[in-house]
């Protein structure tokens, strides 16, 4: 089952990308205003993510959706 | 004499099997036997006699969150498909799992400087695992919004075309399934060009969240606007189309998501133009399935 966390952007160079699903920096998939990210991984927390909010699948997608995430510009 | 299995369904199957007691599950299509140890032994349906999508392997797009392919030809170390700048088409199959709200299904990738790939100039998403929308903001003057371009199956395999006609400043989508041919549902006019493709590709993902579900055969043509005829002949009675038959379409990419490398790794080798470079990727946990349904 996969977990997710979300991190600020800054602390993006802290991501151990053999840890998590993400491939790399170039994939990580960032808010509309650029200052959040996240990650995820199967199994326990990594390390690195210790004291993040943990969420569920249902969970983040229901974030991703969101005004935060998603934008509803056409053009 | 021929023998005649008797049959269930995946939700009927017997509750209290004996050992080698076998049906034919007419749902699924598969063929099941009881192993005496408390488990169902089955036997995967992998087509029938008449063609059917997909073929062996397809690109799974796990859990909608930001897996993907991915060209990214911005990168370094990909080479650019082509300019974009005119004439293009770009065909897919893909079979969505989820469908709530809108999944994006495919855009171009377009490069910013701080948080790469956000969004892309041209994205195709389908709201409610049914209604095609097209959003394209290549230039200044020939934007378009489509928010009704036609519509597709939910939960089946999908057959999208997407042409851009420069001699006839147009836009055609064509849509069809597995059983139904493609048809042409929707028409733009419109002189927009779709150069943002130059710097890659991304299936799966647009401005919208991601989709889940499989894409497969993923084809994209620089210079060449396919003609309603060509279109059908991709899709080819609802299976894989091989483009080395017909060298006439000649794609620039053409991605059949793992069933060049046995569904090994992370890299979507591209068949006409063969070499890394020019590979997409499975990003972010997207993994090569072999499921077959």
């Amino acid at each position: 089952m996969r977990t997710y966390c979300i991190i600020d952007a800054s602390e993006v160079s802290a991501i151990e990308f053999d840890q998590v699903l993400q491939s790399s920096v170039k994939s990580l998939k960032y808010s509309l205003d650029g200052t959040k990210t996240f990650v995820k991984y199967e199994g326990t927390q990594p390390f690195f993510l210790l004291g993040k909010t943990e969420y569920t699948h249902e969970e983040i997608l229901s974030i991703l959706s969101g005004p935060e995430w998603t934008s509803d510009e056409v053009i | 004499m021929p023998t005649t299995i008797p049959t269930v369904t995946s939700l009927t199957r017997p509750g209290s099997p004996s050992a080698g007691d076998a049906y034919y599950e007419t749902d699924t299509k598969n063929y099941i036997i009881y192993d005496g140890a408390g488990f169902w032994r089955i036997y995967n349906n992998d087509g029938s006699s008449s063609p059917t999508f997909p073929n062996v392997y397809s690109a799974e797009l796990i859990d909608g969150t930001d897996d993907r392919v991915m060209y990214n030809s911005t990168s370094g170390n990909q080479t650019s498909l082509g300019s974009f700048t005119g004439d293009m088409s770009l065909v897919l199959w893909f079979k969505q799992s989820s469908y709530s709200s809108y999944k994006g299904i495919l855009s171009s990738y377009h490069h910013l400087s701080t948080n790469d790939g956000v969004q892309g100039k041209f994205d195709i998403d389908v709201y409610n695992g049914v209604i095609v929308r097209l959003f394209s903001r290549d230039s200044n003057s020939g934007g378009f919004t489509d928010t009704n371009a036609g519509a597709v199956s939910a939960g089946n395999w999908n057959f999208i075309a997407h042409v851009v006609d420069t001699s006839a400043s147009a836009h055609y989508t064509y849509l069809g399934t597995t059983t139904s041919s493609p048809t042409l549902t929707n028409t733009i006019s419109s002189s927009q060009t779709l150069e943002d493709f130059a710097n890659g590709f991304k299936l799966g993902d647009a401005n919208q969240p991601n989709m889940s579900g499989y894409v497969d055969d993923f084809a994209i043509f620089d210079g060449k606007a396919l003609s309603s005829a060509e279109v059908a002949t991709i899709w080819n009675n609802g299976a894989s189309f091989n483009y080395a038959i017909d060298a006439s379409l000649n794609p620039v990419g053409w991605y059949r998501m793992g069933d060049d490398n046995s569904g090994q790794g992370t890299a979507v080798q591209n068949k006409v133009n063969t070499g890394s470079s020019y590979d997409a990727t499975l990003e972010n946990g997207a993994a090569f399935s072999s499921t077959v349904y």
